[in-house]
């Protein structure tokens, strides 16, 4: 039984997809891509 | 070019595959911009601040090169965000500090792709014009960054889940 509930879990609960935003508020432009 | 920045563990969301970071566009400069010989890395730090010799600031053993390029073409509307997929996913555990590395050998100076950056407080960014130095210049103000990523299950919700299973073996189920 427990494993069925396992095998039942690791099925059912699905990888989130996430965006992860680091940093705020803005100031001005930066690095690394100035390209001067 | 050679830029680090570390983003600290309780910024990221936990246990996750990374599949691209991004910068955002700023309101100046050009919509593009074209850089040669380009190379992301990825790693830990055990630090919250970063020293200004580059290679000190990785935990030994997890520089992760995550993206290599011969030419690299970014592109993007004000405000916008451009995205970089990884070659691969990066795992990145959810405890420690994730450190990123950008690296690249030239660019066309005909365009410059500013993008925005975030007052720190701390030192989580150094870089250096000369791609061979070993150090670089410190500053409390890095790149703001947006990742990708999928997130992993927690650790303890796995164990529980391990524990039924094992739970199960041993009573013959």
């Amino acid at each position: 039984m427990g494993k069925i509930l396992a095998v039942l879990l690791l099925a059912v609960l699905p990888v989130t997809a996430a965006t992860i935003t680091v940093g705020s508020p803005q100031i001005s432009s930066s690095d690394p891509w100035c390209g001067s | 070019m050679r830029y680090q920045a570390v983003v600290l563990g309780e910024e990221m969301q936990g246990a996750c595959d990374i599949l691209s970071v991004a910068w955002q566009r700023t309101t100046s400069g050009n919509d593009q911009g074209h850089y040669y010989d380009v190379n992301i890395y990825m790693g830990l730090c055990a630090s919250d601040q970063l020293g200004s010799v580059f290679e000190d600031n990785w935990v030994p053993g997890t520089k992760t090169l995550v993206f290599s390029t011969d030419q690299l073409d970014l592109s993007a509307g004000v405000n916008e965000w451009e995205p970089i997929t990884l070659d691969a996913p990066y795992w990145y555990g959810g405890q420690q500090n994730l450190l990123l590395e950008v690296e690249w050998g030239s660019a066309n100076t005909s365009y410059s792709f500013y993008t925005w950056k975030w007052d720190t407080g701390a030192v989580r960014s150094i870089k250096a014009v000369d791609l061979a130095a070993p150090s670089g210049i410190m500053s409390t103000q890095m790149s703001e960054l947006q990742f990708t990523a999928d997130l992993d299950l927690e650790v303890d919700t796995f164990g529980c889940i391990k524990t039924l299973f094992i739970g199960g073996e041993e009573r013959g189920e």
